[in-house]
């Protein structure tokens, strides 16, 4: 049964993500703004949070969320202190995650990132390093990307985004339009 | 019901039904790179790069599968560059199913681009999930390093203390890409389009000699049919254009014999040799095998009425008094030794006694025209026969039967 509750609780987190990655406003850059700018991740659980279950599912939901803000914040600051190879090895570990919360968690740094990152070997880095990312944030970030000030990144953008999507779009809300008219499909997490 | 992206398992599954056979999958990688100039391990200025690919696939006859690979690079050292690899084979795989038999993993290797590491094949694993019943999903590749020039190393400590060592650490992802072709070439054309639409430029691909030049059977006679060729990767590619040049071996200073993709082989002894080509555009070169071209199988002339090398003697003519007509010395191409000289002799028709045909009547062309009127500036009728002449064995050979030029009243 708590399985059952556990199921239906992370599908609906996934929806969320989904629907909350691809509806984000662009956040201004910078340390510290990572408070405003945290995935949120939707409903946490179903049923009353009166229940001994919804207590739990509300109070792994807390967790999870103060876990991912530490993750985004930490990635925030570390971005903010400028160092190509830190922020480069920083990716390097985000690229190694296996888990969709994972990759929630620090999501909208790197949908942020996409938009705003000027240095070409990062960006491109970073986008690249988008590609494993779970369907939802992948997008977002391409569609970000759309919205950067090089040409080549914008260029790359909407390539990608044709590719995933067979649509060219011009603009990030250009492609957050059709892709909220559209959402991706999340995908069943792999196995270890 | 509102329509949905199509990614992941229910994409593919509608692409694998709508589409039919063709797969895409678009892959990137992450890669940094260290090198080592002088013995001291420096970072370059680009330690990390991020290529990018199409994986086309089309399955042919089990368990073949035809592929092309597109590489595709947008950063501010190559600008937007991408190359075409057909007969693509750098991806291979296994499927494994779980325990419940609902869902298929993949497992294999991918060729993979390298940067900063000159690796030729660099392969990379992978693993991922599937889709239909043996399409790749949704795939992570294993981090791999790749290690390339020459370093040296102290024992011990194992340090670094010379060479110009250069190493290059990937990752990377990919995932299954929507296509609505039904044929690999298409989905080629469709996915090169979208790149030059977005201002990328093709990469010239050096000449690769798949099949070197194999020498034709043998040559009978005198035989200007047989040619050698070869057969380039078609993923070769310039836009200026490949050159050829054939080169007829010769002591120390082979002879520039042909510059065209089929080299014709010269008909007798002057195609006799030992042949190779060196195909070039401004990616590369290459050279092929030498192939040597036996001496032709001599073709005599005779005069029977045998097909298809022997001649026929010249046919008999009617020709009014004052009229003319033409005898033809019979001719073959495929002699060999070839032809190379006529001789035409006239008999009166009682008593015979040949003797040469003068000259200036034609005595030594190919045809000769009579006269139904005889006097010394025409052949007049009687009998003809004709020499023919070549530079073999036997030299000289003489129609047998003379040919008949009658006057007719």
């Amino acid at each position: 049964m708590n399985k059952i509750w556990i199921t239906a609780g992370g599908a609906l987190i996934a929806i969320g993500a989904a629907v909350f990655f691809l509806n984000q406003d662009p956040a201004p850059d910078g340390p510290g703004t990572g408070g405003s700018t945290l995935p949120g991740t939707g409903e946490t659980a179903p049923g009353s949070g009166q229940s001994p279950e919804g207590r739990r599912l509300r109070k792994e939901g807390q967790e999870a969320k103060e876990a991912d803000s530490k993750a985004a914040t930490d990635l925030q600051l570390l971005w903010a202190r400028g160092d190509e190879k830190e922020v480069l090895d920083a990716i390097d570990k985000v690229g190694d995650y296996k888990k969709a919360e994972e990759w929630r968690a620090v999501g909208s740094v790197l949908i942020q990132k996409a938009r705003s990152e000027g240095r070409d070997e990062v960006i491109r880095y970073l986008l690249a390093t988008g590609d494993a990312a779970p369907m939802s944030i992948q997008l977002a970030m391409y569609a970000a990307a759309l919205d950067n000030k090089a040409e080549g990144v914008k260029s790359l953008a909407r390539l990608e985004l044709q590719n995933l999507t067979g649509q060219v779009f011009n603009s990030e809300e250009e492609a957050k339009e059709w892709l909220k008219a559209h959402p991706p499909e999340e995908e069943a997490e792999e196995e270890e | 019901m509102k329509s949905t992206l199509l990614v992941g398992t229910l994409a593919a599954t509608l692409v694998s039904t709508l589409s039919a056979e063709v797969f895409v999958l678009g892959a990137s990688w992450r890669e940094r790179s260290l090198v080592a100039p002088d013995g001291v391990i420096e970072r370059k200025m680009r330690n990390a790069a991020a290529p990018r690919g199409y994986v086309i696939m089309e399955p042919a006859a089990a368990p073949t599968l035809n592929g092309a690979f597109i590489e595709y690079n947008n950063d501010r050292v190559d600008g937007k560059t991408y190359t075409i690899t057909l007969n693509f084979t750098g991806f291979t795989s296994d499927m494994v199913e779980d325990e419940r038999g609902a869902t298929n993993r993949i497992f294999g290797q991918i060729l993979t681009p390298v940067t900063t590491a000159d690796v030729p094949n660099a392969m990379m694993s992978f693993s991922g999930s599937t889709y239909g019943t043996n399409k790749p999903n949704r795939i992570t590749f294993d981090k791999e390093v790749f290690q390339s020039g020459d370093s040296s190393t102290a024992t011990p400590p194992n340090m670094v203390v010379g060479g110009d060592m250069k190493r290059s650490l990937l990752s990377g992802a990919a995932r299954n890409f929507v296509t609505t072709s039904t044929t690999l070439a298409d989905a080629v054309l469709v996915l090169e389009q979208r790149l030059i639409d977005e201002g990328y430029e093709r990469n010239a691909v050096g000449p690769v000699i798949l099949v070197d030049p194999v020498a034709p059977a043998q040559r009978i006679g005198f035989d200007t049919s047989k040619s050698l060729s070869v057969t380039l990767d078609p993923s070769t590619y310039s836009e200026n254009g490949t050159t050829y040049a054939w080169f007829k071996e010769a002591g120390d200073t082979d002879t520039l014999v042909g510059t065209t993709a089929v080299f014709a082989i010269p008909g007798g002894p002057a195609g006799d040799g030992t042949y190779y080509v060196v195909v070039t555009n401004e990616a590369g070169s290459d050279t092929s095998t030498s192939v040597t071209i036996a001496a032709s199988t001599p073709v005599l002339l005779q005069f029977t009425n045998a097909a298809p090398n022997n001649i026929q003697p010249p046919s008999p003519v009617n020709v009014p008094f004052a009229g003319t007509a033409v005898l033809s010395a019979p001719t073959n191409a495929n002699a060999l030794p070839q032809i190379t000289g006529y001789q035409w002799q006239r008999s009166a028709l009682t008593p015979i006694s040949f003797v040469n045909v003068a000259d200036g009547l034609g005595g030594k062309n190919p045809t000769l025209t009579v006269s139904g009127e005889t006097s010394a500036n025409t052949n007049g009728p009687g009998l003809y026969r004709v020499v023919i002449t070549n530079g073999g064995t036997p030299p000289t050979i003489t129609s047998s039967n003379a040919t008949v030029a009658t006057a007719l009243p």
